[in-house]
């Protein structure tokens, strides 16, 4: 029990600081699109980096704070019935569905992109999509670490659901 | 390897996902997780490589980025504090009407909405402002309610908007094209909605009493400064984001990002910018967007193995079939979108049927964009109309017990907009310009 309690603690703490500090990436969006904007029309010249790390910013934005979101039950559910069910109902419909759900979608994407990930890193793939050309290995290796993150929180509740369910709707 | 048959696959994917959703888990995981079972059963281990690639090219669709930066710029606006000021200031001019607060409510729903993009927010801010102020003053609850309710639902519609940035991909339509399609539209409601109110208060003065003069009674050049100084900023920042678009100058991306650092140094000239602040509206757009996003993967992974199983030939042959031509096939469209909208997230709808209905659309013989603006105008109702209406849900979450206003006010209040939005549909069918013809002015 010890062992879970501060297993999920440190990766309650880990969800939390991963959404917060990834925001600041939405910042970081706004300016190296504003500043292609800006250099394109008052200097009428394009920077030809903003493509590839806008992309490569957003895609990170858009995935790494799935674990901080899961962390605080944020995701979009429909809950007309799910709120008529007793708190045990709601318990086993959540820790049936993440054994058939959530960690097979999870691991499966987990794995897919750790391989994508490792066999890019490898070859040192270079971005394809612009003019300049960077390594794209750095954005590959992203994905299977936001999804490390998910996996991680998902055991973390995983884990808080089952002993609630084991010990009559104690929190641990 | 299991054969299914594209109508066998129709019914377990469709029967399993209304299922699994319905019991309250995650919608994002259902869709992911459905699409990968199905998808595995039926094409073996290469389906894990398009669990992949659809997830890849859901983050790298630079388009879609477009979302974060809206809806921070939304976040921005709110918290620089101008539609406390609008309100105030449209509280003087209109008060004097019979019904004004209520109007007042619905013009600042849609000036909002053309800079917000997310109802939880305008619908929230309304709530808290606008709400109380009219109950003060003695309009019906019902009344009230109703115009917060639908005033504050129009952001997803008036561009920029959130809704329309993920519609775009999933027709293959050109999202700026969709923005000035829906300009129109969006004020047609808004007028509709005006008259609708006040109409029903110059027949029963009672629904809403005049503000008193006295409380009204200010210097024309004080109160002409108040309007525009609420007013100017806002309108500046949505013409600008709007009209570069238009112009042909800024990709929708593009121009959501100077939007957002436009209404970031809006809150700077209000004195209302804090890093504290900056901060929340952050973690606030990466919450709004980690939820969202979970859903776009897991509908990708659906939709791409429905798609491959010849799912939408089934949906497809099914629409054909119904009677009166293609109009009937039309309705029977509207009909469906507007009974998943009563009970399933809008995202949801536009993920998983916009890439099964817009290519019905096009083989109907329909304008994909006045197509996409009906379908859009439709999921207006999917906010207003129970079991899972989110205005309703966002307006009880602003409301205080004293008040006295209980779900049923809402309802009743909300009833009235379901009849004035399908109006608009039907203006909108007569009328295939009202969407048309601004795209059609379009520069490029």
């Amino acid at each position: 029990m010890k062992f879970l309690r501060a297993y999920i603690s440190r990766v309650e703490y880990i969800s939390e600081w991963s959404g917060r500090i990834v925001s600041f990436l939405g910042l970081a969006m706004v300016f190296t699109i504003t500043i292609d904007v800006f250099l394109r029309y008052v200097f009428n010249e394009p920077t030809k980096w903003s493509y590839d790390i806008t992309y490569m910013i957003g895609g990170t934005l858009l995935i790494m704070p799935m674990a901080y979101v899961l962390m605080h039950k944020g995701h979009v559910s429909i809950d007309i019935l799910y709120r008529k069910f007793s708190p045990r109902t709601a318990l086993i419909v959540n820790v049936v569905l993440d054994v058939l759900f959530f960690f097979p979608l999870m691991l499966v994407i987990l794995y897919m992109s750790a391989t994508r990930a490792y066999s890019s890193t490898l070859v040192r793939e270079f971005s394809n999509v612009g003019f300049w050309r960077p390594p794209l290995y750095p954005f590959r290796i992203m994905i299977p670490v936001a999804y490390l993150l998910i996996v991680l929180q998902g055991i973390a509740s995983f884990a808080r659901n089952v002993y609630s369910l084991g010990h009559g709707g104690k929190e641990l | 390897m299991i054969e299914l048959s594209p109508e066998v696959l129709t019914v377990v994917m469709f029967g399993l996902l209304i299922g699994f959703v319905l019991v309250g888990y995650p919608l994002g995981f259902v869709l992911g997780a459905i699409g990968l079972i199905i998808g595995f059963l039926m094409e073996g281990p290469p389906m894990l490589n398009i669990v992949y690639l659809r997830l890849y090219g859901a983050i790298t669709t630079y388009t879609f980025l477009a979302c974060p930066l809206f809806i921070l710029m939304g976040l921005m606006m709110e918290r620089s504090g101008v539609s406390d000021s609008l309100f105030e200031a449209l509280h003087i001019w209109l008060g004097g009407f019979r019904g004004g607060l209520a109007i007042a409510t619905v013009l600042i729903g849609t000036l909002l909405a053309a800079c917000v993009g997310v109802i939880a927010a305008s619908v929230t801010m309304l709530g808290l402002i606008a709400m109380p102020a009219m109950l003060d003053r003695g309009y019906s609850k019902e009344l009230a309610a109703g115009a917060v309710c639908a005033g504050g639902s129009l952001g997803i519609l008036i561009p920029p908007s959130v809704m329309i940035v993920f519609y775009g991909p999933m027709a293959n339509l050109s999202v700026g094209k969709l923005f000035m399609a829906a300009f129109i539209p969006g004020f047609m409601l808004s007028a509709l909605y005006c008259t609708y109110i006040a109409v029903m208060c110059f027949l029963r003065p009672k629904l809403a009493p005049s503000v008193s003069a006295e409380e009204r009674r200010m210097p024309f050049l004080k109160k002409t400064r108040m309007l525009v100084f609420s007013l100017f900023p806002p309108l500046f920042l949505i013409l600008a984001v709007l009209g570069s678009i238009f112009m042909g100058v800024a990709a929708p991306t593009e121009a959501a990002a100077v939007g957002a650092l436009a209404s970031i140094l809006m809150c700077l000239a209000y004195r209302k910018l804090s890093f504290a602040k900056l901060w929340s509206a952050l973690v606030g757009t990466a919450r709004v967007v980690g939820m969202a996003f979970t859903v776009v993967i897991g509908a990708a992974i659906f939709t791409s193995i429905f798609i491959k199983g010849g799912g939408t030939d089934v949906v497809k042959d099914l629409i054909l079939a119904a009677p009166g031509g293609r109009w009937g096939s039309f309705a029977l469209i509207m009909f469906i979108t507007l009974i998943l909208g009563m009970f399933i997230d809008w995202i949801g709808i536009i993920l998983v049927m916009i890439p099964i209905m817009a290519p019905i659309g096009i083989a109907l013989n329909f304008d994909p964009i006045w197509f996409g603006m009906m379908l859009i105008v439709n999921l207006q109702l999917s906010f207003i109309t129970p079991p899972l209406a989110y205005a309703i849900f966002f307006l009880q979450g602003t409301l205080k017990p004293e008040m006295g206003v209980n779900t049923g006010h809402i309802i009743r209040g909300v009833l009235p907009y379901i009849g004035l939005i399908c109006i608009g549909l039907a203006l909108m069918v007569r009328f295939p310009q009202i969407a048309l013809w601004l795209p059609g002015k379009m520069i490029r």
